[in-house]
């Protein structure tokens, strides 16, 4: 159902329309030893794209255990996935071989981590990073023009060249150095920033700071950002989309306003009531995961164990990808009746 | 540069007082070691330079041997060339056993694989009596430098491992992937972002290795499998053994040379161990 | 005022950290009560001061960190003890029985190489010489009561996620029914829903098993779920004290203000900033009011002296020089 248009270049077919396509990626980890092992299926079957039109902000929300790291890693080639591909601007991320696809990759993508000390070498100071970036990428050849570039970058995340400069991480406070990350991320003016947690190890007082840089950066560099997180509050403030995950599964996935106003999954819901807001107490007492594993390794819906709205049919089959009218998809036998439009295996943005 | 110097001597000699009295007395040692022989009136191993068997006195300040050697030139040539052999096999292993875990960490699969099986071999087999062969095939004329080189053979294979089960965690840390995405080459990753952090390790590593090597080729040496015409502790050893040095009353030919062992492998112990204490306390800041 | 029984009474203490560089004043001249059985919260950025200002109360004073003075009184069994005074052995007594403390990290806590059956039982031998078989049994019970499976017990530290080491973390702190727990920042680290299961874990144990609990976070959320009463600190000194209800429906000192504000919420898209600036440095602290540079508000007086802290409304205190009138007219 997706538009999609095939160019030949080179001998090769190319599907060009999509900055971003994930197309039924899986990644299974094998945990154990040669005589016993389990097979974890950390990411199930995702399908996500997003288009070359104008940036976006996408964010993909999920507790620990849900792959969303799994998932950005992969998105980011530091991970093979075990089924599926991933192509970036048309072209399949895992095909890239020589030097020069892998320039132009890192030209296009870059990241930033959740623990801002670990992001740097605590022995190296963190402005060898800036320089690095710029003369690895081919930024510019030019010791002036590199720093002057720099100190631009550094601007626009509101810190400047001689503060930084010769410092190591120690020097620095999180939330300074979450801010040179993104910094040096931004120096080859990448399409699409892939944020893990960028905010999580951030006092809660500064992370809208942090939050609202993501957009201003959006909007001023044409940048798409996948943001991915626990905490649903931020992410209401800056996304476009949202998909939430559950065990590897996407289990809704929409505009945000909506899915997050409205939400319909289950979990979507307790995620929301789960937020630590200050107008309103929590009243109601919820029940916790048990043994991660065991709900890795279900049969029917992953999350019918802490369900409070399941049904018998829950235990026993996976629920299929419900796309409604309003536009969503949500994955849930509740909405498997006459509300549907159609039911769809993929879905796009 | 005299701030880093300035920061070097206030680890060293502020709060670690193994590390502080260990280099001390190890640089004590080094002078013996290095600079003292070159005031020597003669070869120090040369024989019937001096009259034989007399006690220290004014003259002879720690007596003569039954070979007609001065024990004091003899002493500190020996701890020099222990101290040698110790450098050169630590350099060795160090070098070697690092690169190796470097590359078997970092890059895993295959190439691991075959490393690890390499080093495994080196770490099970019996060392003693592969290194009995080795220096009775030389028939006690390999130089300091075969010497060394024989030894180096068993003192890779250790480092080598405890480097690849760093590197295994270290690659798995963010800053690794942050200079992978600043363009970073792979050589340039293992040599430039991971060994740093190994480099300590290796510091400490090294310093125990020389104990191990000077005691090895002291254990070679008291059983005659040394080179036996040059002097290094072991061979002094066997020496003044071979010689019923203490049956005889000699015992300014043996005690200086236990006394002289004894402090040196305390010295070296205190400044890996202190070594290892500083840099677990700077991990935890 | 209040007729509430203070369980322990805080007088002008100070503890500092004595570096390379100089002296890093994290506890400088605090003073407060805390009531029986009431829960309250510290909050602050990073690097305000508030753990150490904890660790100070649990008595983990250790080099570099020193007591410079002050009274810290524990009201325990109707005496009162004064902790600065009280020697190592004292203090051990007094561990895990009467006070407990939940560390920032949950493995900092764990062994990570027994299980935790093991530790349980390691540290609960230590104190009550009870037969191991009843044990067990009282051990599995006492899990299950905190939602934990029992197979737990069997697990060792890295097997279980994080927010179940954070319960089992809880379940160990309380298990001679302490009178007073600290918990420094007990869902950092944990996921939203996990965050939610442990502030609810910790409501329940300190209603049921009667402990004062004593929780310091950065997170303004996380106390306005938890805490009766909230404690706002500042480079190493406290600003504001209140009620919860009262703290967040009229925060005075506009440090407080700034925190409540840069929480995200859903549903509001207004505009919203988080705290601009950096924490000072508590080597060499701004003179007057330590909030001065980040402050709207800031007059003149404030780069000069140093606000008292005052109660302007009731149970309400605060120290600002915004609130000097109200002061003089309240008393």
């Amino acid at each position: 159902m997706w538009p999609v248009t095939f160019i030949k270049e080179g001998g090769i077919t190319i599907i060009k329309e999509y900055l971003l396509k994930i197309d039924n990626v899986s990644k299974v980890f094998r945990i154990g030893n040669v005589l016993s092992s389990t097979r974890i299926t950390a990411v199930d079957n995702i399908n996500l794209s997003i288009s070359s039109e104008k940036p976006v902000i996408l964010s993909i929300v999920g507790e620990s255990g849900s792959g969303k790291t799994t998932l950005a890693r992969m998105i980011l080639r530091l991970l093979e996935p075990t089924s599926g591909r991933i192509y970036l601007q048309g072209r399949d991320l895992f095909s890239l071989r020589d030097s020069e696809s892998l320039v132009e990759f890192k030209r296009t993508v870059q990241p930033i981590f959740q623990n801002p000390y670990e992001t740097f070498n605590p022995l190296k100071p963190v402005s060898q990073y800036l320089y690095d970036t710029v003369s690895n990428l081919r930024i510019t050849e030019d010791q002036k023009d590199a720093d002057e570039i720099i100190s631009e970058t550094l601007a626009s995340v509101n810190l400047d060249l001689p503060t930084v400069k010769g410092k190591f991480p120690s020097q620095f406070s999180g939330g300074e150095l979450q801010r040179i990350s993104i910094a040096r991320a931004l120096i080859p003016k990448p399409r699409l920033i892939v944020a893990d947690e960028p905010v999580s190890m951030l006092d809660a007082s500064l992370r809208m700071n942090i939050i609202n840089l993501f957009d201003a950066l959006k909007n001023t560099y044409n940048i798409s950002f996948i943001y991915i997180t626990h905490d649903l509050s931020t992410a209401y403030y800056i996304s476009d989309f949202v998909a939430i995950m559950y065990r590897g599964c996407i289990v809704e996935y929409g505009p945000s306003d909506l899915i997050l106003m409205n939400p319909m999954h289950p979990y979507t819901k307790l995620l929301i009531s789960s937020v630590a807001e200050t107008e309103r107490k929590w009243n109601e007492n919820i029940k916790l995961s048990g043994i991660e594993s065991q709900e890795f390794l279900m049969t029917g819906c992953k999350f019918a164990l802490r369900c409070e709205e399941k049904e018998e049919i829950c235990n026993r089959e996976r629920p299929p990808e419900i796309l409604l009218a309003d536009g969503r998809m949500v994955s849930c036998f509740k909405y498997n009746k006459s509300n549907n439009v159609e039911s769809l295996f993929k879905k796009d943005n | 540069m005299k701030k880093k110097i300035d920061q070097f001597l206030y680890v060293l000699y502020h709060n670690n007082l193994k590390l502080s009295l260990g280099f001390t007395l190890l640089l004590f040692f080094i002078v013996i070691g290095f600079i003292i022989p070159s005031f020597a009136p003669s070869d120090p191993v040369k024989w019937n330079s001096v009259p034989r068997d007399l006690p220290p006195s004014r003259e002879y300040i720690l007596g003569t041997t039954s070979l007609g050697q001065s024990v004091l030139w003899f002493l500190s040539k020996a701890i020099g060339n222990s101290l040698l052999i110790g450098s050169i096999v630590a350099s060795f292993g160090t070098i070697v056993g690092v690169s190796i875990g470097l590359l078997a960490g970092f890059y895993g699969s295959l190439l691991d694989k075959i490393l690890v099986l390499f080093i495994d071999t080196f770490i099970a087999v019996p060392s003693l009596p592969i290194l009995i062969l080795f220096a009775s095939f030389f028939k006690g004329k390999a130089s300091i430098l075969v010497l060394s080189g024989i030894l180096s053979i068993f003192n890779w294979s250790w480092p080598a491992r405890q480097v690849r089960s760093m590197v295994l965690s270290i690659r798995e840390r963010n800053f690794i992937d942050t200079a992978y995405f600043s363009g970073e080459k792979t050589g340039w990753i293992i040599f430039g972002e991971i060994l740093p952090h190994i480099f300590p390790w290796a510091a400490a590593n090294f310093t125990n290795t020389v104990l191990v090597a000077i005691g090895m080729e002291t254990g070679l040496a008291v059983v005659g499998l040394s080179n036996l015409e040059q002097a290094t502790l072991g061979t002094m050893l066997f020496w003044s053994l071979n010689y019923q040095a203490m049956l005889r009353g000699l015992w300014w030919w043996i005690t200086p040379c236990v006394i002289a062992i004894i402090l040196l492998f305390i010295s070296l112990f205190l400044i890996s161990t202190g070594l290892s204490e500083y840099l677990s306390s700077r991990r935890s800041l | 005022m209040n007729k509430e029984e203070k369980i322990f009474k805080i007088v002008n203490c100070r503890a500092y950290y004595s570096t390379f560089k100089g002296e890093v004043r994290a506890v400088d001249n605090i003073s407060f009560e805390v009531n029986k059985n009431e829960i309250l919260g510290i909050a602050g950025e990073s690097g305000c001061g508030k753990s150490t200002l904890v660790k100070v109360l649990y008595g983990f004073t250790k080099p570099p960190l020193r007591i410079i003075s002050g009274e810290i009184n524990l009201r325990v069994r109707d005496k009162e003890e004064n902790l600065v005074l009280s020697d190592d052995r004292s203090l051990e007594y007094l561990r895990w029985r009467y006070i407990s403390y939940i560390p920032q990290a949950s493995m900092s806590m764990l062994n990570p190489v027994m299980t935790i059956g093991q530790q349980f039982q390691e540290v609960i031998l230590r104190y009550d010489k009870a037969n191991k078989k009843e044990l067990k049994g009282r051990l599995l019970n006492y899990i299950e009561s905190f939602g934990l499976p029992k197979e737990v017990l069997n697990s060792y530290p890295h097997q279980l996620s994080g927010g179940m080491r954070q319960r089992v973390v809880i379940a160990m702190a309380t298990f001679f029914h302490p009178s007073i727990v600290f918990a420094d920042e007990p869902t950092t680290g944990l996921d939203v829903v996990v965050q939610r299961g442990i502030i609810q874990i910790l409501r329940e144990i300190a209603q049921e098993f009667k402990i004062t609990l004593i929780v310091v976070s950065h997170d303004m959320g996380i106390h306005y779920q938890l805490a009766d009463r909230i404690i706002i600190m500042y480079a190493g000194k406290i600003v504001e004290i209140a009620p919860t209800v009262n703290l967040f429906s009229k925060p005075l000192h506009p440090y407080t203000r700034l925190l409540i504000e840069a929480l995200p919420k859903i549903g509001d898209k207004r505009k919203r900033e988080g705290v601009i600036g950096l924490p000072p440095s508590l080597l060499n602290p701004p003179s007057g009011c330590r909030f001065h540079p980040r402050c709207h508000f800031a007059m003149d007086v404030c780069r000069v002296k140093e606000p008292e802290i005052y109660e302007v409304e009731p149970s309400h205190f605060v120290a600002c020089h915004l609130y000097q009138g109200r002061r003089d007219n309240y008393h």
